[in-house]
């Protein structure tokens, strides 16, 4: 599966920093483990705070997705976090 | 009283034999000569009965009971009617899914040359701002 959220990466240029890590490699093991994954999905998309946490909505949901998400979905997230002044 | 069972018998052997026809679902006219023939004997037997006993409303009522109607002719097809050959197709149901709505071409197809993953060692988790990280495969 390759990344979905590519496209939005030149959007972001110089706002929002996108790292894309392949599950296949072990370097990316102590991310996956920092982050919950636990590759049963894939791709598992997060969006993190300045803090390395996983960001939550006012209702409690995270900013995170798993498998496959609109594109759309991403970029109103990040809208919304960049307008509260995130 | 034995012509009285007789004719009572008679007439539900009569009966019996219109309706036992309707196992085979064909019904065939009776005789009119034969009914009017069992309709007079029935009624001279009970006559003769009720007559010797003195019991003319007996008689009366037995006369009425004792005229038969003719078998009504049903005529049924034995064999099942024609199946309609024009009867309209019902076309098969096919589901049309646009995944063009739901997935956008944001992405890199699997395969893609330009595909390339980020260095993990260039990640840093607390970075001290917002930033999106995405777990992939390139299969």
């Amino acid at each position: 599966m390759a990344p979905i959220v590519h496209g939005l990466e030149s959007k972001y240029e110089n706002v929002v920093p996108f790292s894309f890590l392949d599950i296949d490699d072990p370097a990316t093991e102590p991310l996956q483990n920092a982050l919950g994954y636990g590759r049963q999905w894939r791709p598992f998309i997060v969006i993190l705070g300045p803090d390395g946490q996983v960001l939550t909505r006012p209702d409690g949901t995270q900013y995170l997705w798993i498998g496959v998400t609109p594109g759309e979905f991403i970029d109103e997230s990040l809208i919304e976090l960049l307008s509260a002044g995130g | 009283m034995i012509p009285r069972i007789f004719a009572i018998t008679f007439v539900l052997l009569v009966g019996s034999a219109a309706c036992g026809s309707a196992e085979t679902l064909i019904y065939t006219e009776v005789p009119e000569e034969l009914v009017a023939q069992q309709q007079q004997f029935v009624q001279e037997a009970a006559v003769a009965s009720l007559t010797a006993r003195g019991q003319p409303d007996a008689l009366q009522e037995l006369e009425m009971s004792a005229t038969l109607d003719p078998a009504p002719t049903i005529e049924a097809s034995p064999t099942p009617g024609p199946i309609a050959q024009d009867a309209p197709e019902i076309p098969l149901t096919q589901a049309e899914v646009d995944g063009s709505n739901l997935s956008p071409a944001l992405g890199f197809e699997p395969g893609d040359p330009n595909l390339k993953a980020s260095n993990p060692a260039s990640v840093n988790l607390a970075s001290g701002q917002i930033q999106l990280i995405e777990f992939f495969a390139f299969w």
